[in-house]
């Protein structure tokens, strides 16, 4: 009784009607009556359970639309009566309502993965207006309005803390366990849940450009669009069905023709090839699979395009890295200065005072080294040399600020730098005054996440980067990667990736969608990661990682390939069951309830099998 | 225009699959694609002929499925 109140009105009728007509049909077994009665203590309960599938596969007779599943189990239940043959009759029809039962219940459960996932959405908002709180949609927020969260809500709207602290669990749209801490001028996405204080926050999207509008609409999309072996399976449908009909007839008039055999025996056959032809079984279970995949993969903060982007990651066999924001964590610290001449602290003034107006990570590493506010009113003329560097008027000393084809391009006498990382080098005019080393942190799940993937098969992992080739060499030895392109521009990135794919290799691009969304759509897989609120890596990637730790990728894999591999066996499992049950039917061998039963049996199995995708074990941390 | 629907019960993939080329059968309707995990129905539609179709749509996808209809 615990197990109806899970299902819906319609569901609970059903099942009510199995129960009832079961009993009734083991009555009428146990009972000997004569011919009439006989009838109809078998026709009683099947009229119970298959009246609305007499009724509608009647009424589609009228609409000219008669070749369905409802037909062909009308015609094989009535030519079982006509046959003599009731308990067959209500069998078939019992196992057929028994079969849309279960099918309708698998649906719904896996149904349930994608609205809970599409629950996250919130329902409403506090705006601030004037002092006074109002309840809006999130719909009618504008840029700029005051909102409040409470502790327990679930954040809107992207926007910045403006008043008061809280912790926000974000696991829903990164997959992140950890609580965030979120203070005044941070930023916080729509989709987290606010835990503890309240906090008011300004605005800084429509709703409909939110973090967590884009992943309703990609969780909406990905369920839409079907995967190559979807499509094959839907039109082999399409071909399969006509097929059986046409066989089914010649199967019941050759036969007795040539061999001149009792017409009803062949045409009981051809209702047998017929009942167990049904397609659903083998079409519902696939698209189940993609779905638990894909609901799997969005737990974990790894959202998919869709299905197809889902088996094209399942056979992936080359990964190339974009270096920095990927690997690294793109965030530069100044970590030595070299000078023969000058002192460090005057070089790192100028610096700072000269990058002053540079928004650039690299220029905030030295603003930050420098660690006081320098003094803007120094700062005379700014001028970019693209690709080398900048030349900047300070205290009407003219600066240049670079690489080393800077200092060439003015003649300075500059020292290379030994060290494997960013090298900044200045002078004053062409008199050389010292570089500044700058590096990058390593992220500290990247190598983990290399050997990984190596354990995985991935055969081939390769790293571009544009630094210099001493930094890019440094850090692929550092991470365990054997084969890297350095000092490449964005156009050459391209390149390169399609020069390895022309090689016959399935390739995986991952990179933090900045500068390199158009490798990312030129890979076989586009992957971009640590994206909230990057429009263009969402739109550019086929998936997307909410968050920046690498050890989702080996875990992606993990869930595209035993989806794929379920769908497979499911497949493979179906078409020869069916075949076989078809074979057999044809000659003879199966009796028709059991070609029903078989049918619902390969259906459950199948079904059963594919909720596994969900079972996937994540040793992430 | 673009217009979505909401449908009431799709049970089979192979039932949304006919009920697709139903709709993108009945005069007017362009680019129906149906949805069958979220039973979400997608058409293109020019506004004045808006109403007659969901007609003809409730009628075409209930010879599928008896008990589908358009719910909003």
């Amino acid at each position: 009784m615990r197990y109806l109140s899970t299902l819906d009105s319609e569901q609970k009728t059903l099942s009510i009607r199995l129960i009832i007509a079961l009993i009734m049909f083991f009555i009428a077994l146990s009972l000997n009556f004569n011919d009439a009665v006989l009838f109809l203590s078998f026709f009683i309960p099947y009229l119970l359970v298959g009246y609305d599938v007499l009724f509608y596969a009647f009424q589609n007779i009228l609409h000219g639309q008669w070749l369905d599943e409802r037909f062909l189990m009308s015609i094989a239940s009535i030519g079982a009566f006509a046959l003599k043959d009731y308990a067959e009759a209500f069998a078939v029809m019992f196992f057929y309502q028994l079969g849309e039962l279960f099918q309708s219940i698998a649906i719904g459960k896996s149904r349930k993965s994608i609205e809970e996932l599409l629950s996250l959405a919130p329902e409403t908002a506090t705006r601030l207006i004037n002092g006074a709180e109002e309840i809006i949609k999130p719909e009618d927020i504008h840029v700029g309005d005051t909102i409040i969260v409470k502790p327990g809500e679930r954040v809107p709207i992207d926007g910045i803390v403006i008043k008061g602290s809280t912790s926000l669990n974000t696991s829903d749209i990164t997959g992140e366990s950890a609580p965030k801490d979120v203070a005044k001028g941070d930023i916080v996405y729509s989709g987290s849940i606010n835990l503890s204080g309240s906090i008011l926050l300004k605005a800084q999207s429509e709703y409909e450009n939110s973090t967590i509008a884009k992943i309703m609409n990609l969780i909406e999309n990905s369920a839409g669009k079907k995967s190559k072996s979807e499509k094959y399976i839907t039109r082999f449908a399409r071909y399969y069905t006509p097929f059986v009909v046409v066989s089914a007839i010649l199967l019941s008039t050759i036969p007795p023709l040539v061999l001149n055999e009792a017409f009803l025996k062949w045409f009981e056959r051809a209702l047998v090839f017929l009942v167990a032809s049904c397609p659903c079984a083998l079409l519902i279970s696939i698209p189940l699979s993609f779905v638990k995949g894909l609901g799997t993969a969005s737990k974990h903060g790894i959202l998919m395009k869709g299905a197809s982007e889902l088996e094209k990651l399942s056979e992936i066999d080359t990964f190339i890295f974009d270096k920095t924001g990927t690997l690294t964590e793109g965030s530069f610290t100044v970590s030595d200065v070299h000078s023969d001449n000058v002192d460090k602290d005057s070089i790192l003034e100028i610096s700072a005072i000269a990058e002053s107006q540079s928004t650039h990570p690299i220029a905030a590493s030295l603003k930050e080294a420098y660690s006081k506010e320098p003094d803007i009113s120094r700062l005379g003329g700014i001028a970019e040399h693209a690709g080398k560097g900048i030349q900047a008027t300070v205290d009407n000393n003219e600066y240049f600020i670079g690489n080393t084809a800077l200092m060439e391009l003015v003649n300075a006498d500059y020292k290379e730098c030994s060290f494997p990382d960013t090298i900044v080098h200045m002078s004053k005019g062409n008199d050389y005054m010292g570089h500044i080393v700058i590096s990058d942190r390593i992220k500290y799940k990247a190598s983990s996440t290399i050997n990984k993937l190596k354990e995985k098969k991935i055969k081939r992992i390769i790293m571009l980067s544009g630094d210099r080739k001493p930094v890019v060499d440094a850090t692929s030895k550092a991470i365990g990667i054997d084969e890297y392109y350095a000092e490449l521009l964005p156009t050459d990135k391209v390149e390169i990736t399609e020069r390895i794919m022309q090689d016959g290799n399935k390739v995986a691009f991952v990179g933090d969608g900045i500068n390199d969304a158009p490798v990312l759509t030129r890979a076989d897989v586009g992957i971009a990661m640590g994206t909230l609120g990057s429009d263009i890596a969402i739109e550019a990637a086929d998936i997307v990682l909410m968050d920046d730790n690498l050890l989702k990728l080996p875990l992606a894999l993990d869930i595209t390939r035993k989806t794929m591999s379920i769908v497979k066996q499911n497949t493979a499992f179906s078409l020869v069951f069916k075949a076989l049950v078809l074979l057999l039917g044809a000659f003879g061998q199966v009796e028709m309830w059991l070609a029903v039963f078989a049918d619902v049996g390969v259906m459950i199995l199948a079904v059963l099998n594919s909720l596994r995708t969900g079972n996937i074990k994540t040793p992430i941390q | 225009m673009k217009r979505s629907f909401k449908l009431s019960k799709i049970d089979c993939p192979a039932c949304a699959d006919r009920m697709e080329m139903a709709v993108s059968k009945l005069p007017f309707v362009e680019n129906a694609e149906i949805n069958f995990l979220i039973k979400k129905l997608n058409i293109e539609i020019a506004e004045e002929h808006l109403d007659e179709t969901v007609k003809e749509i409730n009628k075409a996808v209930s010879r599928i499925e008896p008990s589908c209809k358009i719910i909003s």
